[in-house]
């Protein structure tokens, strides 16, 4: 009696212990971004964080943030999808030549062309079995590849049309990012899509034995990543006043890099949380513009954000989800 | 967890504390009265010739502001053009007490945007911007308007006649400094027919950037006059890294042997200097022969091997004329109440004898293109007999020539 009793108190306390770990892995991401923001705010007294200043970060951290809502779904099922940058520039490509007709197909351009590359990635993923990181890379190419030849074929630059210039400022961003965010929240937390997702990442062959359809969610999940990559797409053409061949390079790095920060596992699974993909859009746009108003160069600048983001991966990065892997 | 926790917090307020301690801030506003300082350099002007150590004492009138001033470009370590540029920029800075940010990397626009947008939070007085994409210049002009920060553009001009008419009528535009981009042009394509190659490709830059569009304009209009025959025309995104121009080159060696000369449009961050090595490699000497703008890393090897036979290069000045512009306009003792657009000259190097002066005077180790007397009678806060004109003529004069017998050589 005595021996169970002490199993179970062994027991209770590493409960305990769990749930205190969870919280703090929970509770990292904002510390970590309220930690960053104050002392920055301290080192710029206060240039940081004054709301011309905040307004700026807002702006900046907005195209990151709807794309990262859709990244969420797909990250969640543990699917990396490095394909942003690509269809980015392909979608905004398509939409810029057929805008030129008329502007107002600007946006549901970005939108289709967004979901039919996220669909091929889909389809290389589960029909062919290839993992989504690779099937990215190859759509990636293939955008990208495609986007520049017609790019460097033309004559001129496509130029955002004068009738959406207006949308040019930063309650449009900070609207469209916020809609986003509420979307994607409801979607996440009080859907079958967003559980199955994450039940997914966390252990997919318990949800393929327990008859859910599997291939239909994780479609959904894809289509719901084009639509917000095609809004973000829409999002980046206005805001550069147009297209070139090296729109969007990057996109896919930075968004896995803010995902990462905000304390999100790559593997998915239960600890994929919208909120957290929002923290790290936020840290990632204020370290930017915390370093210049610091006075760091641009040659400083990649190593001190390494150092910070190997920093935050060491502390923050679910390491228990990778060992399934192993 | 926790331990782990408190070491992170501890290691982040160790690191941003050394950022505060090592890095220049923003924020210092304090106006100077008198500095005296000792400067080792090679002189230019009045002791022409003599290396000596010289004590320069340099008196700063009071009237002369401390400024911040940002300055966004492709690169600043490309170890070529962007990296000459912020090496004559901090040398002109310790001179009139000008502290600069540099944002080098940013090849598309938004990434430009995110910059402009975060040196202005910063509070710098002025921007010193070299676009990626002409479309967006309004957009910086009227950032810069809303903030109260003067913007000069360098490398570049406005071409597009809507955005040059919002850009003109904008209040921080203070001007413009760019090449002479299709005569340039022009002079490259008889170089390389006159090292025999009658069978030219040319890799050029994707359009809507007015410098590379006015280059490869220029190299066109030869062309079709020469009646030159054009095996391929290879078009790379601007910022395309040395390996994208190995691989264009390669394929067009192996798909055109018959091809004896590569003219580039543009060729910073290595580009040049992978093609030469290519037509190295390939053992091509004397067989292939490659002209170019922008500035090749190892100017006098690339002649030694009789690949290079011209360069545009030496442009750095252009910057250093945008910025006085800038710098004028800073001081409240502007050039010209309009804005200023000027055309810079390029040096030409042409053969290893020019190479090699280039190498050794134009790499700022020794040297600078212009002493420090000269750059302060580019600004009327020193200088105040300066007028526009007299500001043309020193840009005008600019040259191989110029900078040699300033050195007295």
């Amino acid at each position: 009696m005595n021996e169970n009793k002490n199993t179970m108190e062994v027991k209770s306390i590493k409960m305990k212990e769990f749930r205190h770990n969870e919280m703090i892995q929970k509770l990292l991401p904002f510390l970590g971004l309220i930690i960053v923001v104050t002392i920055f705010s301290v080192i710029t007294k206060g240039q940081a964080i004054a709301l011309s200043n905040i307004t700026i970060v807002l702006v900046q951290s907005c195209i990151y943030m709807v794309a990262a809502m859709g990244v969420t779904f797909t990250i969640s099922q543990g699917n990396m999808d490095m394909s942003l940058g690509g269809i980015i520039v392909a979608s905004c490509m398509a939409a810029g030549i057929l805008g030129e007709s008329s502007p107002w197909v600007i946006l549901p351009i970005c939108i289709i062309v967004s979901i039919i590359c996220e669909l091929i990635v889909a389809v290389i993923h589960i029909y062919l079995n290839i993992p989504t990181i690779i099937g990215s890379f190859i759509v990636m190419y293939l955008a990208r590849g495609i986007a520049s030849t017609i790019m460097l074929n033309r004559s001129a630059n496509i130029v955002l049309p004068n009738a959406l210039k207006t949308l040019d400022h930063n309650y449009f961003y900070c609207f469209i990012a916020m809609m986003a965010i509420i979307v994607s929240y409801i979607l996440s937390e009080y859907t079958q899509l967003g559980k199955i997702n994450r039940a997914i990442g966390a252990n997919q062959s318990a949800v393929e034995t327990s008859g859910v359809p599997m291939n239909k969610y994780k479609i959904l999940a894809f289509i719901y990543s084009g639509i917000t990559l095609g809004i973000a797409s829409f999002m980046m053409f206005i805001r550069s006043v147009g297209v070139t061949a090296k729109t969007g390079m990057g996109f896919e790095t930075n968004t896995i890099l803010i995902l990462v920060i905000g304390g999100i596992s790559l593997t998915g699974g239960s600890n994929v949380r919208v909120i957290k993909a929002v923290i790290g859009c936020l840290l990632f746009a204020f370290l930017d513009n915390a370093l210049i108003l610091v006075g760091v160069n641009s040659t400083e600048v990649g190593l001190i954000k390494g150092i910070i983001f190997l920093a935050a991966v060491a502390v923050g990065f679910d390491r228990k989800s990778m060992t399934h892997i192993v | 967890m926790k331990k782990k926790f408190l070491a992170t917090l501890t290691a982040t307020a160790m690191l941003v504390s050394m950022l505060a301690g090592c890095s220049s801030g923003a924020s210092e506003t304090e106006t100077p009265t008198q500095i005296t300082e000792k400067t080792e350099q090679q002189t230019v002007g009045e002791n022409a010739g003599a290396a000596v150590e010289e004590n320069t004492d340099i008196e700063v009138s009071g009237e002369a502001k401390k400024l911040d001033v940002g300055v966004v470009i492709w690169s600043v370590d490309d170890g070529g053009l962007g990296f000459s540029v912020k090496k004559q920029l901090e040398h002109v800075g310790e001179i009139l007490n000008v502290n600069f940010i540099f944002k080098g990397g940013s090849v598309d626009a938004e990434s430009q945007i995110k910059d402009v947008e975060n040196l202005i939070a910063a509070g710098v007085d002025g921007i010193l911007l070299c676009p990626m994409v002409d479309t967006t210049i309004d957009k910086f002009t009227s950032m810069c308007d809303a903030a109260g920060v003067k913007l000069s553009l360098m490398f570049r001009s406005v071409m597009d006649e809507d955005v040059r008419n919002i850009v003109l009528a904008s209040e921080s535009f203070v001007g413009d400094v760019c090449e002479a981009e299709e005569d340039a042009g022009a002079d490259l394509v008889d170089a390389l027919v006159e090292a025999g190659a009658q069978n030219l490709a040319l890799m050029y830059c994707e359009p809507g950037n007015s410098v590379t569009d006015r280059r490869q304009a220029g190299i066109n209009a030869r062309i079709e006059e020469l009646g030159i025959n054009v095996v391929s025309t290879y078009t790379m995104p601007a910022g395309t890294l040395s390996a994208g121009f190995t691989e264009g080159a390669n394929s067009i060696l192996t798909t055109y042997p018959e091809c004896d000369g590569f003219l580039l449009s543009f060729g910073s961050d290595g580009g040049i200097d992978a093609v030469i090595q290519l037509v190295l490699s390939k053992n091509l000497l004397g067989k292939v022969h490659v002209a170019s703008f922008d500035t090749v890393q190892d100017t006098k090897t690339a002649f030694e091997n009789e690949i290079l036979v011209a360069e545009t290069c030496g442009s750095q000045a252009d910057a250093l004329f945008a910025f006085m512009m800038l710098y004028n306009e800073l001081q409240g003792t502007p050039l010209s109440d309009k804005p200023i657009e000027l055309l810079s000259n390029y040096v030409y190097v042409k053969n290893t004898e020019q190479a090699a002066k280039y190498d050794e005077y134009w790499s700022y180790e020794n040297y600078q293109l212009y002493s420090e007397e000269e750059i302060k009678n580019m600004a009327k806060v020193y200088n105040s007999d300066l007028t526009l004109e007299k500001f043309k003529e020193i840009v005008a004069a600019y040259g191989y020539e110029d900078v040699l017998n300033r050195l007295g050589l």
